[in-house]
């Protein structure tokens, strides 16, 4: 049985050895993930971070036709303040009492599906919690009975915040439940426009033009991105050959950088298919139908390119995350190849390869040295834009490392001698490694302000493009803007013991 | 309880969390997985801002094994290792629905640290206990509990030691998104009385708690403070003083300024000579306001969403002194089937569903929309322009502003007038639009004035 078939996802660590408490040098890490596997550790202090449970939400919010129901008390959705968006998925909870996790909850969870679709919902993802996982509710019973009794998709996303330690595995367990919403190739031909699988909501669009108390929050982009190549769906065979256009998979990715990207697939004419952020059923539905699938960040999305190749056999391009020159010329040729655009790409490239020359003749980051938080996905362009502008890797944290990445680790081999974290968040460590390293610019999406008090430049990443040409271009104009000196305004958090101490004292190996 | 369409609330943890993270010192040790404080942080990014919060929250991070064989070793570890790491003050380690369920015993590891002369103590919350203020209410009463077993730091010399000292009870930070200049604002009015606050929020936090029980009054303000006000009347004698929500506007300020210039003794000549001088300076901010009220049709209908406490004040103050009619008041902080707290004329519910919210807004075709940033589709869909007063916020970052006393009144009077202006032109620009369609003409908007003749 493929995995894809499975009831659920596999654990990232169970899947591919990954691990997320690491703390020591870039040398030590390389050398630890030589081996079959990689040590698992802990930390015996820890700051608080994202479960799977946070991942699965934000991989399925942007799903437009579809509802959240987080099976949960209320507060494990109250994230969607945040994380909901304008013309994306609709949240429920289930508001699950004390009492329901003694008597169990599958009476409300029903009740809240049951409204999710009588509000218009196409298909339904139940996200599980803490409570539910802990009182082994039968909530599958629940679902399939309803899939029935409703036809509407009912699809279970089996987190519970506490089984996996890698947050990265939450964003696996709702592309497994998403895949099972994939057509599989002829299918399309055979349904009415919206699908068998559920009768369209009529209210569901107008409910959306008048607003209902769906979250306000942010544009919605989807429709002027998927305007200039979307693929009409009576376009789609149902001979079950694959079709001219590429899936380009975006989790957690900002409107700004899919935007950078659709506009380099836009310039080799290609029709893309965008999902799951920003997408609808429509767009999961005929992804089994694509020539070919990129990540935009393989660390968020790799199962589900994984998935449609293994299910439907649409290859699986592994590419790079576009940052910097090499990934974005490896992109652009991946995808030349795919579709057979011969000489045109090459053109293409050699043009914008030739516009770039001014911002990096400039080297904004000459004698710089950087300190890099982020996705593993990102770290080897980052790592290369860098030193393109002139700068230097002064140390990194990493939100996970598998044993996929060694190949990308060995790659940094130059800076092996730096500081290595592997950790979601834990700023405690980061503190750790500012007080004691030389570092001029802290970059990364997280706890940015944070680093200014060490006397750091930080550039923030959240909601900035950096992928592709578009992206270097605008991650350069960024560099030698004006800082504002937060050391004197701000009191430190942590003790000074614990800033002169080894940073790596409070990790240890797992005994398992 | 029922399921909720667009959560907004939170839980019994998170409120506990907003609480902890506004006092100085103050550093929470939460006993549960990863993600429950990220939730509360996502949650009130933009409501509240403490001096600890988000990924820098000290976290258990429990894993299966610690909900098969128990989480205890792996709290004791967190708490020795946390006061190592973490400068605090005082440190409060919180349960959540995880460490309920398995039995953690928490309270018993908080007991054992500080037996050890670790300032730390432990409140066994759970999520599914209740909503974010009803978190507030309970880390209150545990501290009121826990403090005393520990040493104090020594008291903060005072200039006007001899003043009466009041505690504040039931503004709930972040459910409360104005908490902090609602507070300095009550503050700055008792402050001109002739009292003394024992400020638990800002500055100088840590040691306003231990001064708790040394308070002549507890000025209680929500619900949400009336068991903490009881406790503290119980266990040290304070007496406390009720009110339903804080005092917004000249009436209510000058009402709850009197009330305790005789219930304290205080000189009511002074207090009153204070509202003279407020009530003149308030006319002073409004002047020419009175124009742009009538011109703009300000005083017309409203509806307003927030909880008990929002809901009194902000849409007392509208009805009495905006002479705004209120179309709909819904509270979303009651428990199911619990009695409404007041009847403005209107459609009133209680209900934190944001499905719910939304279709009483529409049915109640009110021209100002005072509530959370959640309404703003709704409020759009009226072609009613929103007035963010409630959790959550979008986009605002409230730092000090106020809708408490007397200067929340003169704000909330102005943005009532921006709103109106705000209204009144984008009607006015769609209607030209339409006009300068239907007559084929090319339109060129001026780039000032209101645009009306």
């Amino acid at each position: 049985m493929s995995f894809y078939e499975e009831k659920s996802a596999l654990s990232r660590e169970k899947r591919s050895g990954a691990i997320s408490h690491y703390h020591g040098t870039l040398a030590s890490l390389i050398a630890d993930a030589a081996g079959d596997e990689i040590p698992q550790r802990i930390r015996t202090f820890t700051q608080a971070t994202y479960d799977d449970i946070l991942s699965a939400l934000i991989a399925l919010r942007g799903i437009r036709d579809a509802a959240i129901v987080v099976h949960g008390a209320a507060g494990c959705a109250a994230a969607a303040c945040a994380l909901a968006q304008a013309g994306g998925a609709r949240w429920y909870s289930v508001n699950l009492s004390e009492r329901d996790s003694i008597l169990g909850s599958e009476a409300p969870l029903r009740e809240a599906i049951l409204r999710a679709i009588a509000e218009g919902a196409a298909a339904v993802f139940v996200v599980g919690t803490p409570v539910v996982a802990i009182n082994n509710d039968d909530v599958n019973a629940v679902l399939l009975a309803l899939e029935k009794e409703t036809a509407v998709p009912v699809l279970h996303v089996n987190t519970d915040g506490f089984r996996s330690k890698s947050p990265l595995s939450g964003f696996d367990a709702a592309l497994h439940a998403l895949l099972r919403l994939v057509d599989a190739p002829g299918e399309c031909g055979e349904r009415d426009e919206y699908g068998e699988r559920g009768e369209r909501d009529e209210r569901d669009d107008s409910a959306r033009e008048a607003p209902d108390g769906s979250h306000p929050f942010e544009p919605d982009l989807s429709k002027l991105l998927f305007l200039p190549h979307e693929t009409p769906l009576d376009e789609i065979k149902p001979d079950g050959a694959a079709q001219n256009f590429v899936n380009l998979l975006a989790v957690r990715d900002n409107v700004r950088n899919i935007a950078a990207i659709a506009s380099i697939v836009d310039a080799l004419g290609i029709n893309w298919n965008l999902l799951p952020g920003l997408s609808s059923l429509e767009n999961i539905r005929r992804a089994g139908q694509a020539r070919a699938t990129v990540s935009l960040n393989s660390d968020e999305s790799e199962y589900l390119g994984l998935g449609l190749e293994a299910a439907f056999g649409t290859p699986y391009l592994r590419l790079p995350a576009p940052v910097g020159r090499a990934a974005t010329r490896r992109l652009v040729a991946g995808l030349a190849e795919a579709f057979g655009l011969g000489d045109k790409a090459d053109v293409w490239l050699r043009a914008q390869e030739a516009a770039l020359q001014d911002v990096l003749s400039a080297r904004p980051l000459a004698g710089k040295k950087i300190f890099l938080q982020m996705d593993m996905a990102l770290v080897e362009g980052f790592s290369e834009l860098i030193r393109d502008l002139g700068g230097e890797l002064a140390g990194v944290a990493l939100s996970s490392v598998d044993l996929n990445n060694r190949k990308h680790l060995a790659r940094l081999e130059a800076a092996a001698d730096i500081p290595a974290l592997v950790a979601v968040g834990q700023p405690f460590e980061v503190a750790n490694v500012l007080a004691k390293t030389p570092v001029d610019y802290y970059i990364g999406p997280e706890q940015v302000a944070f680093a200014a008090r060490f006397g750091v430049k930080p550039i923030s990443l959240r909601g900035a493009v950096y992928y592709g040409y578009e992206g270097m271009r605008a991650f350069a104009a960024r560099i030698g803007g004006p800082h504002p000196d937060f050391r004197e305004r701000v009191r430190g958090e942590y003790t000074e013991s614990w800033l002169k101490k080894n940073g790596g004292w409070h990790v240890k190996r797992e005994v398992r | 309880m029922g399921n909720i369409r667009n959560p907004r609330t939170g839980c019994a943890l998170h409120g506990a969390l907003s609480t902890l993270e506004a006092i100085e010192g103050l550093i929470p040790i939460v006993q549960a997985n990863a993600g429950c404080a990220i939730q509360h942080s996502l949650a009130c990014r933009d409501s509240g801002g403490g001096y600890i919060g988000g990924l820098a929250v000290p976290s258990a991070n429990i894993i299966d094994k610690q909900i098969i064989f128990g989480g205890g070793s792996r709290l004791r570890e967190q708490i020795k290792n946390t006061v190592k790491v973490v400068e605090g003050r005082l440190y409060a380690v919180l349960g959540s629905c995880e460490c309920a369920m398995v039995g953690d015993d928490l309270n018993g590891m908080a007991r054992e640290a500080a037996e050890q002369g670790l300032p730390v103590i432990g409140s066994n919350i759970a999520g599914f206990h209740g909503g974010a203020h009803s978190g507030y209410e309970r880390i209150f009463l545990d501290l009121i509990d826990g403090l005393p077993g520990l040493e104090s730091p020594p008291a903060p010399q005072r200039e006007d030691g001899s003043r009466p000292l009041v505690n504040i009870f039931g503004i709930v930070p972040a459910s409360n998104p104005y908490y902090k200049g609602d507070l300095q604002e009550l503050q700055r009015i008792l402050e001109a009385i002739g009292l003394r606050v024992n400020g638990f929020f800002g500055p100088g936090g840590h040691a306003a708690l231990y001064s708790m029980p040394d308070a002549a009054l507890n000025l209680v303000f929500s619900r949400w403070g009336e068991a903490i006000g009881a406790k503290l009347e119980e266990k040290y004698a304070t007496p406390q003083l009720i009110f339903d929500a804080a005092p917004l506007g000249l009436d209510e300020t000058g009402f709850f300024v009197q009330t305790l210039a005789e219930r304290l003794d205080l000189d009511a000549a002074a207090a009153e000579r204070f509202l003279e001088r407020e009530e003149a300076w308030s006319e002073y901010f409004l002047l020419g306001g009175a124009d742009r009220y009538f011109d703009d049709g300000a005083g017309k209908s409203a509806a307003i969403v927030g909880d008990t406490e929002t809901v009194l004040r902000i849409g007392g103050f509208l009805s009495r002194s905006a002479g705004l009619d209120i179309k709909a008041a819904i509270y979303t902080d009651l428990a199911e089937g619990e009695e409404l707290p007041a009847d403005f004329g209107g459609e009133a519910q209680g209900t934190r569903d944001g499905g719910e919210i939304a279709e009483i807004l529409r049915g109640s075709g009110a021209a100002l929309i005072f509530a959370s940033s959640l309404e703003d589709a709704a409020a759009r869909a009226l072609g009613a322009p929103l007035l963010a007063v409630s959790h959550p916020l979008r986009d605002k970052f409230a730092a000090s502003q106020t809708y408490a006393g007397l200067r929340g009144a003169v704000a909330l009077s102005a943005d009532i007038l921006t709103l109106a202006r705000q209204g009144r032109r984008a009607q006015e620009e769609g209607l030209t639009r339409k006009i300068a369609a239907a007559s084929n003409r090319q339109y060129v908007w001026p780039t000032c004035g209101s645009g009306s003749v």
